[in-house]
């Protein structure tokens, strides 16, 4: 883990979770899951991610702009991503930026282009690893 | 003509009984734009959806009924003999490696590459479908149900890329 950028992955689909972690670990990140907002927020607390990629429609269907609110509340800075399954609603009706994410990714998700993006963000803001 | 997905899932009282149904017709079933809203739909008269208090068990289950029904029109374009395996793969993030490597022992890495090449294309076809749903919740259920096959095909491309380089 250690030198590792970490990313927490919040998602109420499990299977989305373990395949996102597979391909975020496959590329050398660090991953932990979470199945709701609430143990979303948990683990944000307790593990300091680098990286949040969440879906947006969770136990409530707003649950992604609770959760980007708690969490800019702890760290204004956090780098935060949508994982979006209504991007184009989305795009339209919500700025990104105003419910406090950094950008959003339409599922499915193009992992050439997230992989970019983690890339530059570990790069650019997080502190250097060892 | 065969049963529509929709009945098939009005008819059955769980999602075991609703996959081995799907099985059994061997991909053969309409799955086209309207197919995929009446499924939803029969779906959502059984599970209405909720804006607060969502039963995550009852998403979930929304998520693996259109996955069912993507990988069996998927697969059914593929070499008869591996259907079994891209089946399981396709329902099983971490069952990609382990199912690959074994596959490339036996088939070689050439044709994984032209069976991963044909999943892709069949699962573009198929999301191109999904893109002409109306926006709604019956498209989210889908869209959500083929954003974990994407992600297992990038998991197969990236298991192949690793083999192929030794």
């Amino acid at each position: 883990m250690s030198g590792k950028t970490k990313v927490l992955i919040i998602d109420d689909d499990p299977a989305i979770c373990e395949s996102v972690k597979a391909i975020l670990e496959g590329n050398g990140y660090a991953a932990d899951t979470a199945l709701s907002g609430k143990s979303g927020l948990e683990k944000f607390k307790a593990t300091a991610p680098d990286i949040v990629l969440c879906d947006m429609m969770m136990e409530d269907i707003d649950s992604g702009i609770k959760i980007a609110a708690a969490m800019r509340a702890e760290r204004k800075d956090i780098p935060l991503f949508l994982l979006s399954s209504i991007g184009d609603v989305t795009a339209e009706n919500i700025g990104i930026s105003q419910i406090g994410y950094n950008g959003v990714f339409q599922k499915p998700v193009d992992f050439d282009a997230l992989l970019t993006v983690l890339g530059t963000v570990a790069r650019t803001f997080l502190p250097k690893a060892d | 003509m065969s049963e529509s997905l929709a009945e098939i899932f009005t008819r059955e009282n769980d999602i075991e009984s609703f996959r081995k149904a799907v099985l059994s017709l061997d991909g053969e079933f309409p799955f086209d734009g309207p197919s995929m809203i009446a499924l939803g739909e029969a779906y959502f008269a059984r599970f209405p959806e909720k804006f607060r208090g969502r039963d995550m068990e009852e998403i979930r289950l929304g998520y693996a009924v259109t996955r069912i029904c993507i990988v069996e029109s998927i697969i059914k374009e593929m070499d008869r003999g591996r259907r079994a395996v891209y089946r399981e793969m396709l329902h099983d993030a971490g069952r990609v490696a382990p199912l690959i490597e074994a596959l490339s022992s036996s088939a070689g890495v050439g044709t994984l590459h032209e069976d991963c090449r044909i999943l892709s294309e069949a699962l573009a076809r198929t999301k191109e479908t999904i893109d002409e749903i109306p926006k709604g919740m019956v498209k989210e259920r889908f869209i959500g149900g083929i954003s974990n096959l994407h992600n297992i095909l990038y998991l197969f491309k990236m298991t192949i890329g690793r083999l192929s380089a030794g």
